[in-house]
């Protein structure tokens, strides 16, 4: 027994310096199929990035992954990195093996202590299951070398489904998806924005199937577009089992009926009540006049608990079930669905129905209709059953219900709006009777977010030109400013603020009297503040003077410097109303005023003009951009109605000085 | 030895520097942390709260506050350092911000007995049970050179509302071995009523040093028994341009030293860091025969001492690979080898290999200046992103920045060719302004190393343009930038895409000017050790002069248009320091549409101080024949070499940017040019007729 111990210990050491050195014959394979493609600038290039999985009967998941990256130039030595995320709770990480291979040698392969683990513990999660093995070798790696590392974890599946996102932001040669299911299992599919995935390919008799994408371009980073993950092509698995698979532990979800019946299991027991609850709705709400008074103090009351999560079990689904009600309303903390679901405990203690609805957090994800799964959400809300007499743009009316959506996470959105992030995307609700997807309206217009400008504006004999500003800012504008007030910590914030919202010619003005306001009823959040600027107007020689009248910054309205642009735009809507007025100093008139400008466009328009109504100038102006996806064809369109309102708001007055007319000292004389 | 010292300190500094986060309360408790905890829970005897702290609804020393540290008191003991602090939550930012509590430690630093409570205002009091302390392993590797395992406990106060005070404490393992110096920040973003730092014994001998804490008491019992107290620190809100936080931030050190630090006065023992430092160098950078030729030949055409500097300068730094900028396959062998050996190498050495670190670098500079006839000494200063003051009586320990003192015409000048893209003859920007601590065998002396000149750091802007009657701006913009504005712009770009850098120089300017269009962009020198760098393109700026009614509204220096000011505060704590001196110049060229001419005009006001350090001056001609304006605006920065103002001089200084910014609002109408010529708008006599300046 001694020698078979003696023997496969030598055995094993043979193997083990067989391997350093030796390149993997996958590694040479991938390196093969870099020498004819069109790379033009890029830094580096995925030679291959291939991901198999191998289903077991009683759904126990092995995912290999191979990743091979060729350096192109010096900085893309910064991509020689290799990740894996693992559950500690219920995952195995089987396999951690990296190399750097230089001119077809391996000259370093990595030693399992090169592998650093992190944990991917949120920073306001008290702990966490989620973890990742992270090696780093950009420092060893340089022009001409191929990165290469795979990985293997073993561990169980929550659900049915598997979703493969060919991301990439270096041009890949090769990516592939490979799923393999026990002999009996069927697998069923659904692609999304992949033109260019070719047919998957069967195999085994119907248990593999594998897909694979050639040639991916560079992924090229630009303001204000989706994410890449968005825009990259997709997969959705449905592992279906057979129907004698009693083993199969894994969620089996056909419809979203599915997920919410399975959700609601799930939460059952958790929206709970006791005294003490009663007790606090009671004091919560009985100053409230009417219905709304009363849910408008609870979501208030949620909105202000703490974030703390708990990021534990989440391979029993506990990503999705909140803790009980009483719980999170004595430790007075919270995620976002130990807030929604405290929320519906409350809001039954007053009669009213609502729901929990899960959703996604980040702006613009697009949900899957066909590919049921709980995958898509990382989020949860509550959809508050509401009766006719109630009107705000957060409200959806489906089959059966009047819902007002609600998100109690988000503590600056009052109620009645709702966060950007959500705002156009899907959400699955659980009302227990099989509804299914719900899709949250996109608020624009005068009941989103907009902001409402007015300012006024007198040279006085003293040597100042001072005026008094007031601005007012609704929906997602108004939840912004109310987020910024939050964070002043003194005077001079509070002024910063205040300063912010004028053009760079007033951004250096002294600031005064600054007052705040916000009215949850409304959800306008308004400031209010005076300023004064020495010397503004200038005097040209002659008789004439100029006055500048754009006094406010662009307020949100984004401008694009490239001609041209390789991923669509995605906007936000916003409105802005302005209002300026100057009080002509005295002995001096208008000689001439800006033009008339206007422009409608499908992005958005906007309107300018300036008038004089006795001795005061006044400029209006009103733009309104409307959010959205705009496509890349559309790019040049929008690039010049952009600049062109960017030009709207620029206003100069030019203005006559009468003979003999005293000049205000505010006004800069000229010497000749 | 001492070398030795320096390193691990400032390594250790590096790693104990606290993460700064909005999240105040997250790391305020990391701030405390040294690094953290533990098992069993002992019965905790909290101290009574005093009634006013219950009843208290506003910090007196800052009536804003979100928070405020009622006390935080540390007790540093020999089997480690007990912790407490107690707080009160002021404002529903204060309630957010006191979310998650994370201590962190490490394995080897163990924490033990933590323990928290929240008390509410009617003294009722909520204190957590062990579960409620979650224990995670931030991160880890198994590797036998580096194992290490970074862990953190945290937990969240139950039912915390808005008046509520909250307390936590901890004990904490911490390795007293002489050498080791640990950082903590005193003064955090809210207010703090009182700090305590107490020694009660230590196993090695200890040095308590604080900085910038207004009425420290400071009481010594014994050599290991002492008492730092400090009341009423205010919060700490950085400013933009101020200089580095460890200046003007409250914080202390502890500073374990060996108990044969006792024979040396304090003086002494800079001598004594000085002579060893300076027989190392002397040891190391001893030319060898090859290096004598070498400065022989690198010096044939030198006429000057400079000449000479400059030529043994720009060999090292181009010629020996710099592990910090240049890599390669045999280079990454190279610094592996480096980094495993365990001593420096020589200059000989280096200059054999080819490669280095960049102190090995300074080396071969060094041997190749004394192969010249040069006396040399190596230095040491402090980084000026890090902390400037460093006279202090332990300095030492901030010291972590390499120099070569070079005798040059009696005075001693400092180089650093291992700065990889400074040229020869300036410092890095982090070393300018810093004193320097030059190491001699017998005596060793500090000196302040130099600001650069403003006119050697240029930023220079040309536009030829043309506008058409619409407002249109057409034409070519060439900026050139030298000193440590190209530095800079290399450091930033250096290795990436030009492309990139070309996208960052554009949205500069279409920030300010939406709509702009650039095509035909160039840069030299962007990427080599040559200077200037320039930057080339041609520009396309729809609607640049703004039509008003029949007229034009012109603003002549698209380079500074809407531009937002430098300082928009009303009022400032702390002194203001520029990055550097400069100087920059704008050169101009407009042609006027055909059928428009000036409408009268005026050139902008000049702007400066009496001592020439800041300010503006401006010159506008007008060539009437070819209907082009000329425009110019010579701005400097740090005239005199002054680049670090108190914050008494903030109201001034904040105005000459204002005037500045009003004259480079300054603007231009331009009108319809009448049907017969309008004599009374053309200057009488000239080529160029100079606009006079507005008062």
């Amino acid at each position: 027994m001694k020698r078979r111990i003696y023997f496969l210990s030598v055995l094993g050491a043979l193997c083990a310096s067989l391997a350093v050195g030796a390149v993997p014959a996958w590694i040479k394979a991938a390196s093969d199929s870099a020498q004819n493609s069109n790379l033009q600038d890029a830094p580096a290039v995925v030679l291959l990035d291939e991901v198999t999985v191998d289903v077991t009967a009683r759904g126990v998941a092995t995912v290999a992954h191979r990743k091979a990256i060729k350096v192109l130039k010096e900085r893309g030595s910064q991509w020689a990195h290799g990740a894996v995320a693992y559950n500690e709770a219920t995952d195995r990480v089987r396999t951690t093996n990296a190399w750097i291979v230089r001119a077809g040698e391996d000259v370093k392969s990595a030693k399992k202590s090169d592998w650093v683990d992190f944990t991917e513990t949120s920073l306001l999660s008290l702990c966490g299951d989620i973890r990742e093995k992270r090696l780093n070798f950009h420092s060893f790696a340089t022009s001409g070398d191929v990165f290469a590392f795979e990985t293997v974890t073993e561990g169980p599946l929550l659900e049915a489904q598997l979703a493969q996102h060919f991301d990439s932001e270096l041009p890949s040669i090769r990516q592939n998806f490979h799923v393999t299911v026990p002999a009996g299992f069927r697998i069923e599919h659904v692609v999304h924005a992949a033109a260019d995935i070719e047919r998957p390919m069967i195999g085994d008799g119907g248990r593999t199937l594998s897909w694979i994408l050639r040639d991916r371009p560079m992924w090229i980073d630009e303001p204000y577009a989706p994410d890449s993950m968005r825009l990259a092509p997709a997969i959705g698995v449905m592992i279906v089992p057979e129907s004698a698979a009693v083993q199969f532990a894994p969620a089996v979800f056909k419809t979203w009926s599915d997920v919410g019946a399975w959700q609601e299991k799930l939460q059952a027991g958790q929206c709970d009540t006791d005294p003490a609850l009663t007790a606090k709705v009671r004091a919560l709400t009985e100053s409230a006049p009417d219905v709304l008074s009363k849910i408008r103090a609870l979501s208030v009351f949620v909105q202000e608990l703490r974030y703390v999560s708990n990021e534990k079990d989440i391979g029993k689904g506990y990503g999705y079930k909140p803790r009980q009600a009483t719980v999170v309303l004595e430790r007075a903390y919270g995620d976002c669905k130990d807030k929604s679901n405290l929320l519906r405990a409350m809001l039954r203690e007053l009669g009213i129905k609502s729901y929990l609805a899960c959703a996604r957090s980040e702006e613009n994800f697009e949900v899957w209709p066909d590919f049921p799964s709980l995958s898509l959400f990382d989020h949860a809300i509550v959809a508050i059953e509401v009766g006719p007499e109630l009107s705000f743009p957060s409200i959806v009316e489906t089959k059966d219900r009047r819902l007002l959506f609600f998100d109690p996470t988000d503590p600056h959105t009052m109620l009645g709006d709702l966060p950007q992030s959500l705002q156009g995307t899907s959400v699955a609700l659980m009302t227990g009777e099989g509804e299914a997807l719900v899709t949250l309206p996109n608020i624009s217009g005068e009941a989103g977010p907009g902001y409402r400008r007015v300012v006024s504006l007198k040279a006085l004999p003293e040597g100042l030109v001072v005026g008094h500003a007031k601005i007012s800012a609704t929906g997602q504008a108004g939840a912004d400013l109310r987020r910024r007030l939050l964070l002043v910590a003194n005077q001079n914030d509070l002024d910063q603020i205040a300063r912010k919202f004028l053009s760079d010619a007033l951004r250096s003005a002294h600031i005064e009297k600054v007052h705040k306001a916000d009215d949850p009823r409304t959800g306008v959040c308004e400031l209010e503040f005076d300023f004064g600027v020495p010397n503004y107007l200038q005097r040209m020689p002659g008789s004439m003077a100029v006055a500048r009248l754009d006094l406010l910054g662009h307020a949100g309205i984004p401008n694009f410097s490239p001609k041209t642009r390789k991923n669509p735009v995605v906007l936000r809507p916003v409105v802005i109303n302005d209002e300026i007025s100057f009080e002509l100093p005295p002995g001096m008139s208008v000689d001439d005023l800006p033009g008339k400008s206007a422009k409608k466009t499908s992005y958005g328009s906007y309107e300018r003009f300036c008038e004089q109504r006795e001795n005061v100038v006044v400029l209006k102006r009103r733009a309104d951009l409307v959010g959205g996806r705009v496509d890349v064809a559309e790019y040049p369109a929008l690039r010049q109605f952009l600049a062109d309102s960017a030009k709207a708001e620029r206003a100069t007055v030019l203005l006559k000085v009468s003979a003999g007319a005293p000049v205000p000292a505010s006004v800069t004389a000229t010497a000749n | 030895m001492f070398l030795h010292l320096l390193r691990v300190e400032n390594q250790l500094t590096l790693m104990l520097r606290p993460a700064c986060s909005a999240r105040a309360f997250v790391t305020l408790i990391v701030c405390f942390a040294f690094v953290p905890i533990h098992s069993a829970q002992a019965k905790v005897d909290w101290d009574p709260i005093p009634q006013a702290d219950l009843a208290s609804t506003e910090s007196t020393a800052a009536p804003n506050a979100e928070s405020e540290i009622l006390l935080g008191k540390h007790v540093l003991a020999p089997d480690g350092i007990d912790h407490f602090v107690r707080a009160k939550i002021y404002t529903q930012k204060g309630l957010e911000h006191a979310s998650v509590f994370k201590i962190e430690y490490t394995k080897t630093n163990k924490i033990f007995d933590i323990a928290a409570r929240v008390v509410k205002k009617n003294g009722k009091t909520i204190e957590l049970k062990k579960s409620d302390f979650k224990e995670t392993v931030a991160s880890k590797s198994s590797s036998y050179e580096k194992s290490f395992e970074l862990r953190y406990t945290s937990f969240a106060f139950p039912d915390l509302e808005i008046g509520d005070i909250i307390e936590y404490q901890w004990r904490q393992s911490m390795s007293q071995l002489s050498n080791n110096y640990y950082s903590m920040p005193a003064q955090l973003e809210v207010p703090v009523r009182e700090f305590i730092f107490n020694v009660e014994g230590t196993t090695s001998d200890v040095n308590v040093m604080w900085f910038n804490l207004k009425d420290a008491e400071f009481k010594k019992l014994t050599r290991s028994r002492m008492t730092l107290r400090i009341k009423n620190i205010p919060p700490f809100r950085p400013e933009p341009l101020m200089p580095p936080e460890k200046d003007f931030r409250g914080w202390i050190a502890i500073l374990f030293s060996h108990p044969y630090m006792r024979w040396y006065s304090e003086k002494e023992v800079w001598q004594e860091i000085g002579s060893y430092l300076a027989e190392d160098f002397r040891l190391s950078t001893k030319p060898n025969g090859t290096i004598h030729e070498l400065a022989a030949k690198l010096a044939a055409g030198a006429k000057t001492p400079e000449e000479k500097l400059k030529a043994y300068y720009d060999f090292c730094q181009r010629e020996i690979s710099n592990f910090d900028w240049v890599k390669s396959a045999e280079l990454i062998e190279a610094k592996k080898r480096r980094d495993d050996a365990q001593d420096h190498p020589s200059a000989n050495e280096t200059l054999r290999a080819k490669s280095g670190r960049p102190e090995d670098i300074d080396r071969v500079f060094a041997a190749l200046a004394r192969a010249g006839g040069f006396d040399v000494r190596v230095g040491f200063n402090a980084d000026r992103d890090e902390i400037q003051a460093s006279k202090g009586p332990r300095s030492w320990i901030f010291m972590n920045r390499y120099c070569v003192a070079v005798k040059v015409d009696g005075k001693w000048v400092t180089y650093s060719p291992g700065e990889y893209i400074v040229p020869a003859g300036m410092l890095s920007g982090k070393d300018e302004l810093m004193d320097v601590f030059i190491c001699d065998e017998k005596k060793s002396w500090t000196q302040m190393n130099p600001v650069a000149p403003a006119n050697e750091t240029l930023l220079s802007r040309k536009g030829r343009f043309t506008l058409d009657e619409e407002g249109t701006l057409d034409g070519e913009i060439e900026v050139t930038l030298t000193g440590h504005e190209a530095v800079d712009q290399k450091e930033r770009w250096w290795g990436d895409a030009e492309a990139d850098a070309t996208q960052e120089f554009q949205k500069r300017i279409s920030d300010r000017l939406p709509g702009a269009e650039f095509s035909d962009a160039q840069w030299v020198n962007l990427q080599s050790h040559e200077f200037p760098v320039v930057h080339k393109c041609k520009v396309h700026i729809p609607g640049y002069a703004e039509v008003a009614g029949s007229k034009l509204v012109l603003n002549a220096n698209m380079f500074v248009v809407h531009e937002t000011p430098l300082f928009s505060a009303e009022t400032r704590s702390f002194p203001i320091l520029f990055p550097y001196a400069e100087q920059i110049h704008d050169d101009i060229e407009i042609v006027l549409p055909e059928n428009f001419v000036l409408d009268g005009g005026s050139a902008p006001q000049n702007v400066s101080d009496p001592g020439a350090i800041l300010g503006a001056t401006f010159r506008v001609g007008y060539k009437p024949k070819i209907r082009t304006i000329v425009y110019s605006r010579n701005m400097v920065i740090g005239g005199g070499q002054m680049i670090e103002f108190r914050a008494e001089s903030y109201p001034a200084i904040k105005n000459i940017f204002e005037r500045i910014k009003r004259s480079d609002d300054h603007v231009f109408v331009l009108k319809p040019k009448p049907e017969t010529a309008d004599a009374a708008n053309r200057p009488a006599t000239g080529k160029i007729a100079s606009l006079g300046a507005a008062q």
